[in-house]
């Protein structure tokens, strides 16, 4: 979504974060309490919350900040009401597990959710050149895998960057602004 | 902590995307340094991205699934309210379900009619965007002026057995009088009148909100649970009750016609320029009512709210280049003019260069000017 435009209609704004925040904050939750349906419950009712208290001015920054503190809370909420737990592979804390590992968490979600929503973007063969070199592979192995020229590689990978950097600029740049804001 | 770790991540995924300056890489390796927990953390990122668990998850899971599920449980109106029949679709309900069908939506309408307070959940909104204001009248008479960037609703059932409206951002009411009372709602307070001229100034963004009182009598309390106790004052013509969000105190100000000068405490500057802009002196009107007459009026603002109205009042967003500028502080009163002429008149009065671009105002410092003014900054 874009960070900058400020959306009149709630219903449509609310929609376009639901899509673009969904599987990651879905993935943040699994990764903090481990049991599948429970944390579809859980990211539905973050959202639910965060779309009872709709602020149009606010800026979708506020917006992801307030999306994780709440699954977060409702992840701690849930091991407290749970009087019983059998058998929690984290260890018998998993309210000092979700506190010690939900920063790294949300970071780990984060970077997936910008890279992969800026990679999928990208015209296909500049994509599929980038995702290979994502996963570790030079240029010499992609031009084995796709049967193109080193030189097409390189095309590919300066427009993939090119484009990248374009995407990636705006979420920096109010980002930046915030957290000077902040300080 | 939450926002260190989102500029964080945009800083990982323009490292892993080739795309980051040496500025920011510098941030990125002193956080990694910063703790074993940090390293790991990128470790297990850069991992995560070698094995495509991106693609993995944003294939395993249907969103829009989801979203139906939301939709259904959450959004989707009461079935009452949705049309029986879509053109598109054949009616298929045999003749006497679809007479009773008939029969049942005309005796819910008559108790639709009967009683419109089961239904006082439908709202009508009135939004005004950045950069315009906007004059309403509610359908008691009511009249309201509204600011730029304000939202105001209220319910279908408005004038039925109480008069209550919803305000973000700032409107000027003048409130007809008549048996019910009137309220405005703003998330930490209501005000409650009898016919009255006022303003409110309740935006999200701003530190405390402002309630003006012209003439009549005005009620304002803290929003609390119900059952609570609560903080509540009754403000006469010409004060001004400010509720200060970040403290949760609620003050009230005197202020004299002739002066028209507040006593809201000056803000504590270590350091500043005070400016005068003079082009335009009106004084029987108040600052806080100004905004409605199409006159900006500025009382010894510093530059870091004042822009604030500038967004609002012309739907442009400020960027300042040089933090110092925040602190300079201006007063003045200009009357109808473009944001270009606001800016003329603010370098032409202060050390300040600006650039309009698009829908963006940069600001800095103005090296030039800059020695003409040091000799009036307060140390």
């Amino acid at each position: 979504m874009k960070d900058n435009q400020l959306y009149q209609n709630k219903e449509e704004a609310f929609h376009l974060l639901f899509k673009s925040f969904f599987p990651a904050l879905f993935s943040f939750t699994l990764q903090l309490i481990k049991e599948p349906e429970n944390a579809k419950d859980i990211t539905q009712e973050a959202f639910l919350r965060i779309y009872q208290r709709w602020d149009i001015y606010e800026l979708s920054n506020e917006k992801r900040a307030f999306l994780y503190a709440t699954a977060k809370n409702l992840c701690i909420d849930h091991f407290r009401k749970a009087k019983t737990i059998q058998s929690y592979e984290m260890g018998n804390k998993p309210v000092e597990y979700i506190e010690d590992n939900f920063l790294n968490e949300l970071t780990k979600q984060e970077t997936i959710r910008i890279l992969y929503k800026a990679v999928k973007e990208l015209p296909s063969q500049p994509r599929e050149v980038i995702q290979h070199s994502l996963k570790g592979k030079n240029n010499n192995e992609i031009v084995d895998m796709m049967g193109i020229s080193l030189n097409t590689v390189k095309t590919h990978k300066k427009t993939a960057y090119r484009i990248l950097r374009e995407k990636l600029l705006p979420d920096i740049f109010i980002l930046l602004l915030l957290i000077r804001a902040i300080e | 902590m939450i926002h260190k770790r989102l500029y964080i991540s945009e800083l990982i995924a323009r490292e892993l995307a080739g795309n980051i300056s040496s500025g920011q890489l510098y941030e990125l390796n002193e956080w990694k340094a910063e703790n074993a927990s940090n390293l790991a953390c990128y470790r297990a990122i850069k991992k995560a991205i070698m094995d495509d668990e991106g693609e993995k998850l944003y294939h395993e899971i249907d969103v829009e699934t989801e979203w139906k599920h939301f939709y259904k449980k959450h959004l989707k109106p009461p079935v009452f309210w949705r049309p029986w029949i879509s053109s598109t679709h054949r009616l298929a309900i045999p003749m006497p379900y679809a007479a009773a069908a008939m029969l049942f939506i005309i005796i819910s309408f008559v108790m639709f009619i009967n009683k419109p307070d089961r239904f006082s959940d439908q709202y009508t909104t009135i939004d005004v965007p950045m950069g315009s204001t906007s004059h309403v009248m509610l359908p008691d008479g009511s009249a309201v002026w509204m600011n730029a960037g304000t939202t105001l609703s209220y319910s279908s059932g408005f004038n039925q057995e109480m008069r209550q409206v919803k305000l973000t951002g700032e409107a000027f009411f003048e409130v007809i009088n008549n048996k019910l009372p009137f309220i405005v709602s703003i998330p930490e307070l209501n005000i409650t009148v009898l016919g009255t001229r006022f303003n409110v100034k309740a935006y999200p963004d701003d530190d405390a909100i402002e309630t003006t009182l012209e003439s009549g009598k005005l009620m304002i309390e803290k929003a609390t649970e119900a059952g609570q106790h609560f903080d509540q004052i009754v403000l006469q013509p010409n004060q001004k009750a400010t509720f200060f969000r970040d403290r949760d105190i609620l003050t009230f100000n005197q202020f004299n016609d002739a002066e028209s000068k507040l006593s809201e405490p000056a803000p504590q500057q270590q350091r500043g320029i005070i400016s005068q802009i003079t082009v335009r002196q009106k004084r029987n009107i108040s600052p806080e009512l100004s905004w409605k007459e199409g006159i900006l009026q500025i009382e010894d603002e510093p530059l870091s709210r004042l822009v604030r109205r500038l967004e609002r009042r012309y739907g442009v967003t400020f960027v300042f280049n040089d933090d110092e500028l925040k602190d300079y502080i201006y007063s003045g009163t200009l009357k109808e003019i473009t944001l270009e002429q606001v800016m003329h008149v603010l370098k032409l009065t202060s050390p300040i260069n600006y650039d309009i671009i698009d829908q963006e105002v940069f600001l800095s410092v103005d090296p030039v000017s800059m020695p003409k003014y040091k000799r009036l900054l307060i140390n």
